[in-house]
């Protein structure tokens, strides 16, 4: 992949990531399953979904983060 | 053993032994010592590998805040402060703006402290000075604010044996030795200990709750009778509640002044990145299951005070005490909670130390070589340490307050790191005028009348809105008439 497109698509994950971390707050009501209210498992998913992408960042693009 | 000990005799002997072994890896650290330099005293020569250099970034990360403090809150706000997970996660999002770009910088110029890195880039004393005022002064605050939690918790569980005073100037008493001894290393060392009992202590207590308390499922029916408020549906002023601490979190902690000299001291590249991704994953194997056993506490014991309620995993385990080998578990939260508060301390302490060392003393004696510049470090450790215990002694709480904001005030410096190693066209003119801007309208909403508050955002978040504006704006002018 050339740097521009890599560093651009960094950029974009990296934006991605924020996007993903604030959708962690909690939207959904708090009908209780399983003792617990409904909004904390999308809020603990999203949570998921950013370790997910900040490993990805980590792990794959840190030099991509690095350049410029 | 003194009446109403929460640790049996057994258990003070464990602590006295894993604190005595603390001032030997003190020892080891001087030993290994390569050469009377700053970068060898405060960087631990640069060559910290994955182990020591993941475990001392988490035992120094997770505070005794984190472990009792954090426990109150989630006991107080129930599954609202999952947010906890959250924030602690996305510290390591806050690393991610700038230590790609700081690391290869640091390792190229030979940095030690933020300030290193600030009079680099913008080549403006001054622009250092705040900055480095600003560092000491929010590092100082948890010096204090992490003594006093270890001065109650020994009065506590030695049931008075030590006296909230003295177990505070015991505590850094051996602090400052091993960290005078060995520098970094030695703060590394034994954080890497502390961090291994924090982990370990915590995966250990939560399966014990979970065993003799029963998981969030199987106490359903005791969570709508107790604490109904934790089914309560989030409302706006909750989730603007919960943007802000993540957006004050992200660029306040993730800018600490030690945490900066942990990514300065990394060996390599690799290293540090791999550091960072385990550090992504602990938030959800330390205060995620503290936060389960704190609700579940407050399903078994409601209506606890605000006091009360940050001793929750405590009063949890001490109900427990019929069960054979509960001491043990018992004994191994203590020494959760001390390695905690220790770790924290020492690299705050070792961070204001290098902050004086190289950015104000080096600049006031240039001509002064790097061994007396090490010694007038450790001399200083030994002022400042004396300072905070005095301090966190003998500080009337009527003042207390006025250092209760450092994360709201710490969090501006971050746009002149995360500007500074990205836009390279910025001025120190411009950050300086938004630096003034972040501070001046934090400290305006904290100390006046005026809501601290305003629209549900904390004081720093705004500040800090207000800093990233006024340096764009700046910048924009200059560049227009230039």
């Amino acid at each position: 992949m050339p740097k521009q497109t890599k560093r651009a698509k960094t950029t974009t994950v990296l934006l991605l990531s924020f996007v993903v971390l604030f959708c962690t707050l909690p939207l959904l009501d708090s009908t209780p399953y399983f003792g617990i209210p409904l909004w904390v498992y999308l809020s603990f998913g999203m949570t998921l979904l950013y370790v997910v992408l900040l490993v990805f960042l980590l792990e794959k693009r840190w030099d991509a983060l690095g350049d410029g | 053993m003194a009446e109403g000990a929460l640790l049996s005799q057994g258990g003070i002997w464990f602590l006295a032994l894993y604190l005595l072994s603390l001032i030997l890896i003190g020892f080891a650290g001087k030993f290994a010592s390569k050469e009377e330099s700053l970068q060898d005293f405060y960087l631990g020569g640069r060559g910290f590998g994955i182990t020591v250099l993941f475990l001392t970034m988490y035992a120094t990360q997770y505070s005794g805040n984190s472990l009792i403090g954090f426990a109150g809150s989630a006991y107080r706000n129930g599954w609202f402060f999952l947010v906890g997970v959250v924030f602690m996660i996305a510290i390591v999002g806050g690393y991610l703006l700038y230590a790609p770009k700081l690391y290869p910088l640091s390792k190229k110029h030979a940095f030690i402290t933020v300030g290193d890195f600030i009079e680099f880039r913008y080549s403006s004393r001054l622009l250092t000075s705040i900055i480095v005022a600003v560092s000491i002064l929010a590092l100082s605050n948890y010096m204090l604010t992490n003594l006093k939690a270890i001065g109650y918790i020994l009065e506590h569980v030695s049931g008075g044996f030590f006296s909230f005073g003295w177990g505070i100037v015991f505590m850094a008493v051996i602090m400052v030795i091993y960290e005078t001894l060995g520098g970094m290393r030695s703060v590394a060392w034994t954080d890497a200990i502390q961090g291994v009992l924090l982990f370990g202590g915590v995966l250990i207590i939560f399966g014990v709750i979970m065993i003799h308390y029963g998981t969030p499922a199987e106490n359903a029916a005791l969570f709508l009778q107790n604490a109904p408020r934790f089914f309560e549906t989030p409302m706006l002023e909750d989730q603007i509640t919960w943007i802000s601490i993540l957006v004050l979190i992200v660029f306040g902690i993730s800018v600490y002044p030690q945490a900066i000299q942990r990514i300065y001291a990394a060996k390599d590249a690799p290293t540090l990145k791999r550091s960072l991704t385990l550090m992504t994953l602990m938030p959800l194997l330390t205060t995620l299951p503290l936060i389960v056993i704190a609700i579940i506490g407050a399903a078994h014991f409601p209506d606890l005070d605000k006091t009360q309620s940050e001793q929750i995993i405590l009063l949890m385990l001490s109900k427990l005490t019929h069960i054979e080998g509960m001491d043990i578990v018992i004994t191994l939260f203590v020494a959760a909670a001390v390695a905690a508060i220790m770790s924290t301390v020492d690299s705050a302490m070792l961070a204001v130390a290098s902050l004086f060392t190289k950015d104000v003393y080096a600049k006031v004696r240039p001509d002064a070589d790097q061994k007396h510049l090490t010694f007038v470090g450790k001399i200083f450790s030994w002022l400042v340490m004396a300072l905070m215990v005095a301090l966190a002694i003998e500080l009337p709480s009527t003042i207390w307050w006025l250092i209760q904001f450092k994360l709201e005030v710490l969090a501006q410096i971050a746009p002149a790191i995360i500007l500074g190693v990205h836009a390279k066209g910025i001025s120190h003119r411009s950050v300086l005028w938004g630096l003034f801007a972040g501070l001046g309208s934090t400290l305006l909403l904290l100390l006046t009348s005026l809501p601290s508050k305003p629209f549900g955002f904390h004081a720093g978040v705004l500040g800090l809105g207000l800093n990233f504006f006024v340096v764009y704006l700046h910048h924009r002018f200059m560049l227009h008439f230039r």
